[in-house]
Formats: structure tokens, C-alpha cells, sequence
């Protein structure tokens, strides 16, 4: 018998390894349906919009067909479609040397002036120039991070063509752009090689309910996944894949209620947040619990970002608060689930301490609230930068921006962000990733779908029933 | 080895003694065993001590903070006991002593790497009198092909016997060798098993029924060592060997928070309830998890993330082996050849496993993996039925560049 249980295990083993060795080789061909749930109205890099649906879905879309001259990867910035650079002492003269063999989506070389005159579209305050193969560019102010500035999407290199046609040098081009669907091709001649999909689909205006079911449904091949809906998609067999957390989830507490006297009181109300339930339960493990605004892969520093230390309500006190002050009317998007969830969590925390949080999700005028559950996204760059940025999102809601000069150190960003966190006006209460559900015909690829720095890699991704 | 669930009857272990059949080809190879190739994956340039080049000046930062009347007590995670060792001694030639006496002042400090710079960050001291100390170092700005390690797994077979081995430590020049029955002293462990001969042994007092997939752990501290089995923790001094045992659940020390092994059980659970044979650290207070069917969860900050990878019943990791801020781990999967695991080298890329091309054939069946603990090396048992014997080997990365 133990014997034949042995067999059996080897069998099995063998069986498991025959499973694992029969990974198919890439193929390549076929279309990639990939969904996003906001409107884009443009593809153009240098064109701001003021919706952060649409800037997170363009962020998406546009580096898969315009590239910058950097670009931020785990290690730190990297040269893209700039080979190297070097600054004068001041770092607000910068040249940048381009890396020579890349075909525009027009089969064409890319050249510098082309380069320089894109850039001097996205950022017009700049002196740019071209150099012969390098690109000049004359910041005026000091400027020492401009190689992680210019990795933003904001200055992919794009090129106007007659008829006001874009056209760049990544792995995919424009085929056509609708209200409701964006197609790209393949760039035959990329630089770094075909990609393996023939068509990338984009299906636009995709309710993120919707795009769980076509995923489901097979489709969709990639979509966005929120952290409450990764365990349905797991128990289904479906891959789940993230990028590092670059979205903080704060309660920012409304002016009337940001005065020095009711320090103790907001200290009181965050003393009663359980994080890590948040995380487990409510996220369903998709989320990191967070004490700082600027996630520590960012900052590095996050660990010791510590709110000020000082009184809190005892108990006794909170149950003698006026009504008005035991009740906190918490604001959330109504069309956020994500930050419903949550509120619902820290409503039951603060009632075993005596508040009681009514979740509000209003969709037209509704009673002034005392605070809000906002989500910040941030870029993945410099701490300095990702604090200013989420800083600067914030003080759109009422919350005061930190000082801090742009090419701050690090030590200056960590006092900034501590300061910013000391009047506990903003409680960092979660870091969330971007959270991308993967389809079942997409074949396992050297690189992921989900960057790890945020957005889409959807060059190296293959399709089991591709045509080879 | 597949590790079965509990549940299951099926009988993994036999603890039934085996014939010894003296010392072949294999162990000779395994010393010479070098599987060297270059990661694919570009690396950073990066001191070879870690964080060391930043350790002189965060010392003086922190002796400018604390000044050197009182002795401090110096705190990092686990998992940078090198860096903690660097600073200790660079204090202590500053004139600050430090003591594990709670009553000292707290320097708890870390290192990190963001994308742009590296980092060393103490908080000295608590409450009002709390100040932060901060030292950087701007990250390389390219990535420079040739500075990529040559990275590579080196094993070294440290002892033999015939009866199943769950663990093995060295002290000094002796190895502490735990077998379900029993703690063995032997002698000579650097002679690997030549020279080396049991000393000494002490039964493991205990009533309870050992699990089928038995498994267990060794901590050494100076003369004294703990031995951790399901259910069960051992505590013991090596000169004069001895031995007290008492059915008690106490976390293991693999790294991670843990409530141990449960009686009839071979899995650990996290406190919130996640289930996993073997965990990993990879740095930065991360863990690499194989959990059930061979699924493998990178968990940081107590956010779990499924690595896209192969199953893998076992698991270790080297964190800061080789390059600062990468690290690599060892899976141990099962091949097509009965009774031949292997071990193979990725270099860990975010949520990612990067093949590094090195893979280890094992003489046996995988039977445990511990990671490598500070600066000592990982551990692996393997079981090789043919030869009827267990044979304990030390796990160690090889870094050139």
C-alpha cells in the first residue's frame, strides 16, 4: 500500500511537473480587448484634462503609443527614447542625447527637431532646441529632477501630421478613436521589437461592474479590478495582477471642523481607525495600511512619518460630547464603492468608541459634511514630487499645500509630509495599487500587464488563440 | 516534495531506519556545485556590503543626536542584521555603547531604497524627546550591463545519518542535529560528517503523536537552543547537552509572525488566518509565502499578492544576498525523475519571479528548506531513498561581478 501511494505521489508529481513545463511558446497575432471605465476625449500627451478618471485611463493608453525621453521603472529613471543626458551645475541647462534607429508609426526616423518641437508644445515655459542628436533644454528655474519630470506621459513625443493626425514611436499606433472605442495596431518596426498582439481594442466608458462580468464572460482580456472584487475573480481562476500602491485613501476633515480646539477630537476619531481590517477584510487583502501620504517604496522613509503625539479623548469625554460632535457626517463619491466600503469599516470602529459616523453618498445637494473620504493618486517619481502632487490634490479639497521647493531632500520631504500629517486635518488611512483582472487567453509573458510603476505593459503580452 | 494536507493519509516521512550506504559521488559534487549565470534582469550597481557605505555617516548622525553619556539600544528588521552589525561596531568606535537593556534609549532604524535615493532613518528616542535621523545616498542613475552580479547557489553537505533530519545548526565547531526522537550533539560538523560523529543526545520528552509531515526548527543563542516541533517546544544547552521539552505552541523563528505549527498539523498561519508551509524574506520586511497547491503569495506590509509563477512546495530567500535592494530566492519543485527535486535561483522583480538560468538537481526528495537566517546561510534537507540516508546541506549565494 505504501508503496502504491508512493507511485501515486510520484505520478501526481510528474503530472504537476508536466503541467508546468508545458507552457506554450508566445504567439503572435490577434486582438487584446482591454476595457477602462472613463471617457477619453483625446489621446494628445500634452493636453491636460481635469478629470482624474480620464487622466488615470490616459495614462493607460497613451505610453503604449507615445513615448518620453525617460521613463521611471522600479530601478529609478531610465533612459526611453533618450539614450543619456547631462546638466550644467545649476540643473537648468539640460542636453539629452537620442537614441538613434527609432521609426516613427509614419515609418520614418525620428529625428531631433521633431523631439523638440513636441516638447516645447507640452511644456511651453521651456527653451528647447535641437543639437545635431541631442535635444537642448533650458529650463530657466533650476530643474535637477527634469529626467523624472520628463518621464511624465504629459511629455510623450508626439508629432502633429497634416490633418491634425498623432503619431508617435511605440509599440502600438492610432487605428481609430471613437466615443466608445480606441483601436491600435502594431508598430511593425518598433524598437524594441513587434509587440505579439496584432490589435489592442479599448473598449471606453466601461462601468467597472461591467467590466467584471466581460471578464468573467471572456469578453475582455484585461481590466480593472477594484480591491473588493479580487477574491471573486481568484475563486474563479482568474489572475489578478498590481502594480506597486501608488493611490492613498485619507480622511480629510472639512475646515469648520480643521481648528486647532478640536485637535484632540480629530485625534480621537483617527485613534479609532483599524487599519489592518480595512486591509484584510474590507480590501480583501488589496490594500497596505498607511500612516503616511507618500507610500514608503516611494519615500522610503514612511515608517517613521508618526502622528504627533498628544491628548485624545479619553472615553468618559467622548460620551460627554455634544450630539453634534459625536456625529460625524462622512462625505464619499457615489460612485465609489471602494471608498463606500471603507466608510461603512470606519463607521463600525468609531462606534465601539462612542461616535457615530453617518456615511454620506450624495448625488445632488446634501447637508454640509464634517469630513471626506478622498482618494489621491499618485505618480511613481520622486518622494518630493509624489508628496507634492498628493499635497496638491488635497488642498483641492480645503487642506492647506506643504511648502516644498520642487528638488526637495528627502529630509525636507519627510519634515513637509510630517508636518502635513501632525494636525491629523488628513489621516492617511490606506495605499492602494492600480489592480488589473487578466483574462484567461492571455498566456504567461516574461513581463506583466500591470507596470509595477503604474499603467500598462501590453507589448510582451500574447494571446493563447493568437495566429502564429 | 508535495507537501500533503494534513487531512490527507498519505505517508510522506518514513521514519523507519534505512541502511547506510557510506559516501558517494554526490556530496563531493555538491561542494564543487556552483551554478553560476548572470541575471537577466539589470541590476544596480551597489556597495557590497548593502547599506554599509551609508553607515559611517548615519552613525554620526546618530551620535550627534544621542551624544555619548548613556549606552542605546539599536533596533533594525530582521532582515538587515548586516547593516545593524555595521553600525554597532561604528558606534561603539564612536564611544557609544549599546545594550539590549530596555532602559537605554531606542534607536530603531532601518534602511531603504525609493527610486531615486538609499537611505538609512532612526527614530532616536520616544515621545517628546523623539528626533528623526536621516542619511542618503542618490541611487545610481543608469543601469550599467556589467555591474549586473553573476549570481549563483552554492551547496555544501554538512552532515549525514540515516535516521530523518529536520533541522540542523552550527555551534561552532559542533552541529545540533534535530531528529523527530531526539537533539543530537555531534562533533567536527566542519569535518562534514567525516570527522563529524554523535556526541551526545537527548531524547525529546513528549507525549504527543507526531504529525505525518513532521517538521521542525532550531534556534541557537550562544550555548542555548530552542527546538521548535508541532506542539511541541524544546529548550536545551549545548555544554553540557541538555534538553526540557513541554507541549507548548510558540511562533517558530522563520521571520514571520506566526502562532507556530499546530499539533497535527505542518502549515503556519498568519495572524489574520492566511495558511503556508514555508516563508521567504526577501527584504524590506517581505515575504515570499508557498502556501496550498504549490501557490506562492509575496506578502508585504500584510498585503498579499499571488506571484504569477510555477508551484513551489518549498521556499527560502537570501534578502540583501549579493545586491542591496534585490533579492533572490531558491523554490524547490519536483521534476519529471522520481525521487530528483531540484532548487532553482530567481531573483525576486516586484510581484515577479526572474528565472536566473541556475538549477540545482538534488540527490532526493526536498524534505525541508529553511531560509537563511542574518548573515548565515539557508538550510536544506534532503532525502534520498535510494542510498537510504538524510542528508542536511548549507544553501549559499555566490556573488561576482
Amino acid at each position: 500500500m505504501k508503496r502504491f501511494i508512493s507511485r501515486c505521489l510520484a505520478l501526481a508529481s510528474v503530472a504537476a511537473t508536466t503541467a508546468v513545463v508545458s507552457a506554450a511558446r508566445p504567439q503572435y497575432g490577434g486582438t487584446l480587448r482591454a476595457e477602462l471605465d472613463a471617457i477619453v476625449s483625446t489621446l494628445d500627451p500634452a493636453h491636460a484634462v481635469a478629470d482624474a478618471k480620464e487622466e488615470a485611463a490616459r495614462a493607460r493608453i497613451v505610453p503604449l503609443v507615445f513615448e518620453t525621453l525617460t521613463i521611471v521603472e522600479p530601478e529609478g529613471v531610465r533612459p526611453l527614447l533618450a539614450m543619456s543626458w547631462d546638466s550644467d551645475a545649476r540643473g537648468s541647462r539640460w542636453r539629452f542625447r537620442l537614441r538613434p534607429g527609432v521609426v516613427l508609426h509614419d515609418r520614418k526616423p525620428l529625428e531631433a527637431w521633431q523631439v523638440a518641437e513636441s516638447l516645447r508644445v507640452s511644456e511651453p515655459s521651456w527653451k528647447v532646441a535641437p543639437e545635431g542628436e541631442m535635444i537642448a533644454i533650458d529650463t530657466g528655474e533650476p530643474s535637477p529632477d527634469l529626467p523624472w519630470v520628463l518621464a511624465d506621459p504629459r511629455h510623450g513625443v508626439a508629432i502633429r501630421g497634416s490633418g491634425g493626425a498623432l503619431i508617435g514611436t511605440g509599440p502600438f499606433r492610432i487605428d481609430h478613436v471613437d466615443a466608445a472605442r480606441v483601436l491600435l495596431k502594431a508598430h511593425e518596426p518598433y524598437w524594441r521589437a513587434r509587440p505579439f498582439v496584432d490589435t489592442v481594442q479599448i473598449d471606453i466608458g466601461r462601468r467597472l461592474e461591467v467590466q467584471l462580468t466581460d471578464l468573467e464572460g471572456g469578453r475582455a482580456d484585461i481590466v480593472s479590478v477594484r480591491p473588493i472584487d479580487s477574491r471573486r475573480l481568484s475563486r474563479r481562476g482568474l489572475h489578478v495582477e498590481a502594480s506597486r500602491p501608488l493611490e492613498l485613501v485619507a480622511l480629510v476633515f472639512e475646515p469648520h471642523r480643521a481648528g486647532d480646539t478640536a485637535l484632540a477630537w480629530r485625534r480621537a476619531i483617527a485613534g479609532t481607525i483599524n487599519r489592518d481590517a480595512i486591509c484584510t477584510v474590507v480590501l480583501q487583502g488589496n490594500g497596505a495600511p498607511a500612516y503616511s501620504i507618500v507610500p514608503d517604496w516611494l519615500s522610503g522613509y514612511a515608517r517613521v512619518v508618526v502622528p504627533s503625539a498628544g491628548p485624545a479623548l479619553s472615553a468618559a469625554a467622548v460620551a460627554a460630547l455634544p450630539v453634534d460632535q459625536k456625529t460625524i457626517v462622512l462625505r464619499v463619491d457615489p460612485g465609489d464603492a471602494v471608498t463606500q466600503a471603507i466608510a461603512e469599516r470606519l463607521a463600525v470602529d468609531a462606534r465601539e468608541a462612542g461616535f457615530t459616523i453617518a456615511v454620506q453618498a450624495p448625488v445632488g445637494l446634501a447637508p454640509r459634511a464634517d469630513a471626506r473620504l478622498v482618494r489621491v493618486a499618485m505618480a511613481a517619481t520622486t518622494a518630493d514630487r509624489a508628496f507634492l502632487q498628493a499635497s496638491g490634490r488635497l488642498a483641492v479639497r480645503g487642506v492647506a499645500a506643504a511648502p516644498l521647493p520642487p528638488g526637495s531632500s528627502l529630509e525636507a520631504t519627510y519634515h513637509a509630509e510630517q508636518a502635513a500629517i501632525d494636525p491629523f486635518i488628513v489621516v492617511p488611512v490606506v495605499h492602494l495599487a492600480e489592480l488589473y483582472g487578466i483574462g484567461d487567453r492571455v498566456g504567461a509573458s516574461v513581463n506583466a500587464a500591470a507596470r509595477p510603476t503604474g499603467g500598462w505593459s501590453l507589448a510582451d503580452l500574447w494571446l493563447q488563440d493568437g495566429k502564429p | 516534495m508535495r507537501r500533503p494536507s494534513s487531512a490527507t493519509d498519505a505517508r510522506v516521512l518514513s521514519f523507519a531506519a534505512v541502511g547506510f550506504h557510506g559516501r558517494e559521488w554526490w556530496p563531493t559534487l555538491a561542494l564543487a556545485a556552483l551554478a553560476l549565470t548572470t541575471s537577466p534582469v539589470p541590476a544596480l550597481a551597489q556597495p557590497p556590503a548593502g547599506f554599509a557605505d551609508l553607515a559611517p555617516d548615519f552613525a554620526s548622525s546618530i551620535v550627534n543626536a544621542v551624544g555619548t553619556s548613556g549606552p542605546v539600544r539599536v533596533a533594525f528588521p530582521p532582515d538587515q542584521a548586516r547593516v545593524q552589525a555595521e553600525l554597532i561596531g561604528l558606534l561603539a568606535t564612536r564611544g557609544v555603547r549599546t545594550t539590549d537593556n530596555a532602559d537605554a534609549t531606542l534607536v530603531n532604524a532601518s534602511c531603504a531604497v525609493n527610486l531615486r535615493d538609499r537611505l538609512c532613518v532612526a527614530e532616536v528616542g520616544r515621545g517628546e524627546a523623539r528626533r528623526i535621523v536621516m542619511t542618503t545616498r542618490p541611487r545610481p542613475a543608469g543601469a550599467d550591463p556589467d555591474a549586473a552580479p553573476i549570481v549563483g547557489l552554492a551547496l555544501r553537505s554538512i552532515y549525514t545519518q540515516r535516521a530523518p533530519i529536520l533541522d540542523v545548526a552550527v555551534a561552532g565547531d559542533r552541529l545540533v542535529v534535530l531528529t523527530p526522537d531526539a537533539v543530537v550533539l555531534v562533533a567536527d560538523a566542519s569535518g562534514a560528517n567525516d570527522g563529524g560523529r554523535p556526541i551526545a543526545s537527548k531524547p525529546i520528552a513528549t507525549a504527543r503523536v507526531w504529525p505525518r509531515d513532521l517538521r521542525g526548527r532550531l534556534r541557537l543563542a550562544g550555548q542555548n537552543f530552542d527546538a521548535f516541533l508541532p506542539g511541541v517546544t524544546c529548550r536545551g544547552t549545548i555544554n553540557p547537552l541538555a534538553l526540557v521539552c513541554a507541549d507548548d505552541s510558540d511562533a517558530w523563528p522563520i521571520g514571520l509572525e506566526n502562532s507556530g505549527i499546530a499539533p497535527s498539523r505542518n502549515a503556519f498561519s498568519t495572524p489574520d488566518g492566511f495558511t503556508f508551509y514555508e516563508a521567504a524574506p526577501v527584504g524590506a520586511g517581505r515575504f515570499l509565502l508557498a502556501g496550498e497547491r504549490g501557490a506562492l503569495t509575496l506578502m508585504d506590509a500584510g498585503r498579499r499578492t499571488a506571484v504569477r509563477s510555477d508551484a513551489a512546495d518549498h521556499v527560502a530567500g537570501f534578502p540583501g544576498a549579493c545586491v542591496a535592494d534585490a533579492a533572490y530566492v531558491i523554490l524547490g519543485a519536483r521534476t519529471a525523475e522520481p525521487d530528483n527535486d531540484t532548487l532553482r535561483l530567481f531573483r525576486l522583480a516586484d510581484a515577479r519571479l526572474v528565472p536566473t538560468g541556475s538549477t540545482t538537481p538534488l540527490p532526493g526528495t526536498l524534505t525541508a528548506l529553511w531560509s537563511a537566517t542574518a548573515s548565515g546561510p539557508a538550510t536544506a534537507v534532503v532525502h534520498d531513498s535510494s542510498a537510504g540516508r538524510y542528508e542536511a546541506f548549507h544553501l549559499t549565494l555566490s556573488c561576482a561581478r
